[in-house]
């Protein structure tokens, strides 16, 4: 019986640790919408898309009903000898065709009117972010410097400028909630700008085949009111925090020397190195391995152990680390807020 | 009497007009590809501006069309005499063509009125 | 019992057109019915294993998460599933259907080059076998269907995959090629006596039109996968940006290539509907005319809608615009044929039929497709669901329900006219509602993924975004599509067991109707003779019409019987103008095709002995082609008589007015290849701040300069033998021949020693390597003229066979028409590599 019980409690223990998990998880794994008119660019892109659905839905309506009229009423079969193309059906011809050119002359202006309006914002962003992609994640960069991966911080209520570039393939910057999408190009600099209306925390993913793991490359944006934001910029400019208990001084030490540092760089330290994200402040962000998995220990322990089973192909390897090991580097690690 | 279309004029008036809106297509294309970064500004081509040469190029090839489709018209009415010896598909076909892309190229005004070059 | 139209019982006209005898015979058939069959058959079974990928890709996205698969091998089904439903199925099919049917539908008898009927298919399977074979290694490629640079660059994908990928497609590409190439002039030159260019079926437009569209698109794929496989084997630096090189450009080409790419499979699929609707309403269409307008003008405005794949890559908004107004407009014929066929049926009486089932399919889907596509190119709404599952939902819609839809509709309605038997019609209903609905199930929640964020060409996605359930919906969707596929196996499986039926069970109007089902080998003994669009409708008989043609055909149904004659007839009027030797089976072209196949294959491995041994087999392989021992011999002088006194000529070889037709096509491969060259070259300078690189110098200008005076004076005196007649002229014109050689051939040596000037190579950047590949260009085309030349040379010195004087006549004219291309190649290069930088 009591082990019964404990076994009830135990179900109920974990039922409870993953209700709590998805309440905080729920932000950043949420359901996305390209009509959900949360920013600028996605609200005009949304009123043009109801424009096309409904014209388009018309058309549609317009049509299979002739074509039904057609296919059921009585028709006739064509008299032996010479052929002679029938001219009494001909106005459908006309009229529909000259319908189509309407329709589409208007769908054309539309287009070209929407371009315009969404050329630039009213308002020249204060803020222009670099995000550079990477096979398969996005480094974030403020000022020619790394300040986050997979994960920016946003002010609501104004536009915000990108510069988007790539130094290896081609990949593609999409944030379905707030605006549409814009290549990673090398060689090809391209810059995007957008807005989220209200504060909230927005999926997206890579939109161009990547490579191998062009699946598994996502990001979070978090739109916050403009003084969060700059907490969290000046927060993410900084160094990061020296390693304060013991066991996170023997990590930091079983990070330099496991060669962690030589892919990844941690301001403030010696780690300076560029291949992987850089874990300044890993612990402050909501995900890990590109907006695939939530950032928690037991999480980042899998990920440092295995990270080749819960993303394949990706290029950190699967570390051999001892059980005790591990746990002094995860303690370092989590240290980095 | 009445005179037989030459071959090549058949062959002419059924091709022309879309062979020119392929050109002014492409033409327009290259000068925007050519004079315009993706950031909107504009170098412009042999001191020209690129809406100014967008302008007159389509206008020199709206003309060309209009032409082209007229000289189809023309052929076809021609063909159509001496049928059943020649066949007058040909430049019926080129005459609806004619009118079809020459309003395609005159399209193309609307674009440049609207979004101006780069 | 009489036998049907156009069947002979002469046993040695049944004979001569048997298809080769023995147990290798296969190897060496070359007509268009038994190649015809390989193409469907081999195409159908690529469907199938790009059906099974797609299964298979299902299953992976059923659940989020799902680890049914690894990323890698995803991709490797996702690539190669898009590759081979566009490169090894759609228009391999519909290229296929075509040669089969076109002879008969054209009331003629063959293709103009039955031995090419051949290398075709072999090019096409050995293309597609090379590209699969890297299953056997486990290095199927891995760049998707589209190859995007740099993924599938040197740097980042190493490996050998996107080898076997750029070398299959370049072959399976070639076959493309030739195939378009004989339809066009198969549908211009030779069919039925009184089939002028109105009366064609609309079919043939189609087929016509998306011919001459593959000529100019293929090219261009061709040229940007020569210029990848450079890159990756010789260093070459086309799309390496830190090289001057531009990722874009490969997307540029591609595009240009790839959206024709969708229209000339959706035209023939159009040109199906177009056949079919009339005869299942017992109307004719309500416009011709407006049909082949649709056709021609769709086929046109396809080349001007490539970047709208490209609207995220960031351009210009004005650039962007041009291209928006084009994918709009497209629209307008799209709709003026729909509305031609929506009048039709208006008109006419509806016989339920699965063939019209199928086509009733086609209309909504393809309607919800085309209505998508519109708003596609809307550039804004496209910024958001480009590369989504929304584009894959539409482009399925287009070519599932545009394409596979029709071509399933052909395949019932046609069947009599491929194995003669029709197949089951309550086996077709099941057949018809399962695709439709598993289609309409698999495909429309794709639309509602897309807009929940579902980017394109994932293997996986999270948990809890709200995805799920359409992705299961859709994998239910796509089996219970593949169902019905598999309903359509068994019901043609089921349907070879009937007896043969009627030449016309349908009831159908046009001429491939008349003969048996199946057509034999030769279509027509005696070809009809049309008199209106809907010859079998409109007529009581085929073989009556003004007595001179009557006389022609008649006389042709009795002579010659020994060899194959093939009719060319005028493109305008439709006359019977010149009767000639169709060649004979021959292993060359099989020979010629697994040479290319072993040289390309080869080059995978990086082993360029083979490879060059390859190229020497294709190279004596066309030599003993190109010079066939047996020619016909059956002679009859009183008959050639009569021929010559219809205005009709006799040929023992090729046909003059094919031969001309084929350099005519061969020259505009030429101008297109050039033209993707030149605009290579422009669109790298655009992109680069300083053009030419400063380190780059050019060299040998004078010698440069002199090279273009000798060509233009060898052209001149070219150009003047046009004023020289074959039978005063033949010394003039054997002098000029000969001196205009000499001077190309000094001008060759000439522009080389200038090139061996030169201060970079064609790895140091960019422009080296464009530079290097634009002269050898040149020197191509100076080689090809120096060999027509050549020819006519020998012809003229040692043909005096008056029978054949018109061949030597074409060869002279070929050759001079070959060096006004070359001329025009030469100055064109001259002018971009050596003037051009100092213009800008």
């Amino acid at each position: 019986m009591a082990t019964i019980m404990m076994r009830v409690r135990q179900i109920a223990g974990i039922a409870l640790y993953l209700g709590l998990a998805n309440a905080q998880e729920a932000s950043w794994r949420s359901p996305v919408n390209v009509l959900s008119r949360k920013g600028l660019v996605a609200d005009q892109i949304s009123t043009i898309w109801w424009f096309l659905f409904s014209t388009a839905s018309l058309v549609f309506l317009v049509v299979i009903t002739l074509l039904l009229i057609a296919l059921f009423k009585k028709g006739q079969a064509v008299p032996k000898g010479p052929v002679q193309e029938n001219s009494s059906v001909r106005p459908i011809l006309y009229l529909g065709t000259g319908l189509t050119i309407i329709v589409l002359l208007i769908t054309a202006v539309y287009t070209f009117i929407s371009m315009r309006t969404l050329a630039a914002p009213s308002q020249k962003p204060a803020l222009t972010f670099e995000i550079v992609g990477k096979q398969w994640w996005w480094d974030v960069r403020y000022e020619g410097e790394s300040i986050s991966a997979n994960e920016l911080h946003i002010p609501s209520g104004e536009p915000v400028h990108f510069s988007l570039h790539s130094d290896n393939v081609i990949h593609s910057f999409w944030l379905p909630d707030l605006a549409g999408k814009r290549d990673l190009i090398p060689g090809h600099p391209n810059s995007l700008w957008l807005q989220a209306d209200e504060p909230g925390t927005y999926r997206g993913s890579c939109a161009e085949f990547c490579g191998v793991q062009h699946g598994k490359m996502n990001f979070t944006v978090i739109a916050e009111p403009r003084a969060a934001f700059e907490t969290w910029l000046e927060h993410a400019r900084a160094e990061a925090n020296a390693a304060v208990s013991e066991e996170a001084r023997v990590g930091q030490a079983i990070f330099m020397q496991q060669g962690c540092a030589g892919c990844h760089s941690i301001r403030g330290t010696a780690a300076q190195g560029e291949i992987g994200p850089e874990l300044t402040h890993l612990s402050s962000r909501l995900t890990l391995a590109a907006a695939n998995i939530p950032n928690t220990t037991g999480h980042l322990a899998a990920w440092i152990v295995d990270s080749q089973s819960i993303k394949p192909g990706n290029r950190m390897p699967s570390q051999k680390l001892s059980g005790e090991d591990l746990q002094f580097l995860l303690s370092y690690l989590m240290e980095l807020n | 009497m009445t005179v037989v279309p030459a071959r090549t004029l058949l062959w002419i008036s059924f091709i022309s007009t879309p062979l020119l809106w392929l050109l002014h297509f492409l033409l327009a294309y290259l000068i925007t590809e050519g004079s315009c970064s993706a950031a909107g500004e504009n170098t412009g081509i042999f001191g020209a501006s690129s809406l100014t040469l967008l302008y007159l190029l389509t206008f020199v090839f709206v003309l060309a069309s209009v032409f082209f489709t007229f000289l189809a018209f023309r052929t076809s009415k021609q063909a159509q005499k001496t049928a059943p010896s020649y066949d007058d598909f040909l430049p019926k076909l080129g005459f609806t063509c004619g009118l079809l892309f020459s309003f395609v190229v005159l399209l193309e005004f609307i674009p440049l009125a609207i979004l101006g070059a780069c | 019992m009489s036998l049907p139209y156009g069947s002979s019982n002469d046993d040695t006209f049944i004979e001569t057109w048997k298809s080769a005898a023995g147990p290798f015979a296969w190897l060496r058939a070359v007509n268009n019915s038994p190649i015809g069959k390989r193409f469907l058959v081999t195409g159908f079974a690529f469907f199938l294993i790009g059906g099974i990928q797609a299964l298979f890709m299902r299953l992976q996205l059923a659940k989020p998460e799902n680890n049914l698969m690894s990323p890698e091998l995803y991709n490797q089904l996702m690539s190669m599933h898009g590759s081979t439903m566009l490169f090894l199925f759609v228009v391999p099919i519909l290229e296929g259907l075509a040669t089969l049917l076109a002879p008969s539908m054209l009331g003629t008898r063959d293709l103009p080059f039955p031995r090419l009927t051949a290398f075709a298919y072999w090019a096409y399977l050995f293309g597609g076998v090379l590209m699969y074979s890297s299953f056997l290694l486990g290095v199927a490629p891995n760049g998707g269907w589209f190859a995007y640079v740099p993924l599938t660059g040197p740097e980042f994908s190493p490996g050998i995959n996107m080898d076997f990928w750029l070398l299959g497609l370049e072959l399976a590409e070639a076959s493309g090629i030739i195939s378009a190439f004989e339809l066009i002039i198969a549908v211009l030159a030779m069919r039925a006596p009184g089939m002028t260019l109105g009366r064609i079926p609309v079919f043939l437009w189609a087929m016509l039109v998306a011919s001459s569209m593959i000529l100019f698109a293929f090219m261009t794929v061709l040229i940007a996968s020569l210029y990848l496989e450079l890159d990756r084997k010789l260093g070459t630096a086309f799309f390496s940006p830190e090289l001057g090189g531009s990722t874009l450009l490969w997307q540029h080409l591609f595009w240009f290539f790839g959206h024709p790419e969708v229209y000339i499979q959706f035209l023939p699929a159009a040109g199906i509907v177009s056949m079919i609707i009339p005869v299942f309403c017992r109307q004719p269409l309500v416009s011709y005319t407006a049909v082949v307008l649709a056709l021609v003008s769709t086929g046109v405005m396809s080349f001007g809608l490539w970047a709208h794949h490209m609207f995220t890559t960031g351009m210009p908004d004005i650039t962007a615009s041009f291209f928006s107004t084009m994918s709009i407009v497209v629209a307008i014929p799209t709709g003026l044929q729909f509305f031609v066929w929506i009048a039709t049926i208006w008109r006419g009486k509806v016989i339920w039929k699965t063939p019209m089932l199928f086509v009733m399919g086609f209309m909504v889907n393809f309607l919800i497709g085309g209505l998508t596509g519109v708003m596609l190119g809307v550039a804004p709404f496209d910024w958001q669901v480009h590369d989504s599952y929304f584009v894959v939902a539409h482009f399925h819609y287009v070519l599932i329900g545009g394409v596979v839809f029709p071509l399933i509709a052909g395949f019932y309605y046609w069947m009599p006219k491929i194995t003669g038997k029709l197949m089951g019609e309550r086996l077709g209903r099941w057949n018809f509602w399962l695709m439709f609905v598993g289609f309409n199930v698999a495909f429309f929640p794709m639309h509602l993924a897309g807009f929940r964020g579902m980017p394109r060409r994932v293997y996986t996605y999270i948990e809890g975004i709200g995805l799920a359930n359409y992705n299961l919906i859709s994998t239910l969707g796509a089996f219970i599509f593949a169902t019905g596929i598999l309903v359509f196996v068994l019901n043609f499986l089921a349907s070879l067991r009937q007896p043969n039926t009627d030449p016309n069970p349908w009831g159908a109007y046009s001429l491939e109707w008349a003969t048996s089902s199946p057509p034999p080998p030769y279509a027509f003994l005696t070809l009809p003779i049309v008199k209106g669009r809907y010859p079998l409708w409109e007529q009581e008989q085929l073989d009556k019409g003004d007595e001179e043609t009557v006389d022609m055909v008649k006389t042709l149904a009795s002579w010659p019987l020994s060899w194959q004659a093939g009719v060319v007839t005028d493109v305008f009027t439709g006359r019977l103008r010149e009767v000639f030797w169709l060649a004979n089976p021959s292993y060359m072209p099989i020979t010629l095709a697994t040479g290319l196949a072993i040289s390309l294959g080869a080059m995978i491995f990086d082993s360029y002995w083979l490879s060059a041994l390859g190229l020497v087999i294709a190279l004596i392989a066309y030599l003993v082609w190109m010079n066939p021992r047996q020619r016909p011999t059956e002679n009859d002088k009183t008959i050639e008589e009569k021929f010559k006194r219809f205005g009709v000529a006799v040929y023992r070889y090729s046909s003059p007015t094919i031969a001309r037709w084929s350099l005519f096509l061969t020259m505009g491969i030429a101008l297109t290849t050039l033209g993707t060259f030149l605009f290579t070259y422009f669109f790298l300078s655009t992109n680069t701040p300083v053009w030419p690189p400063e380190s780059a110098k050019l060299g040998g200008w004078t010698a440069a300069v002199l090279a273009q005076l000798f060509t233009v004076s060898g052209l001149v005196i070219v150009a003047w033998t046009q004023r020289y007649s074959m039978a005063g002229g033949r010394t003039k014109l054997i002098r000029h021949f000969a001196i205009a050689s000499v001077l190309d051939f000094v001008a060759g040596g000439l522009q080389i020693w200038a090139y061996s000037q030169l201060s970079f190579s064609w790895t140091s950047h960019a422009y080296g390597s464009i530079f290097y590949l634009l002269a050898a260009f040149q020197l191509f085309m100076l080689i090809t003229a120096l060999v027509m030349a050549s020819i006519a040379l020998f012809r003229l010195n040692f043909n005096h066979d008056p029978a054949e004087q018109e061949r030597v006549q074409v060869t002279v004219e070929n050759a001079r028409r070959s060096n006004y291309v070359m001329l025009a190649c030469w100055l064109a290069i001259f002018f971009t590599l050596y003037l051009s930088p100092h213009l800008m």
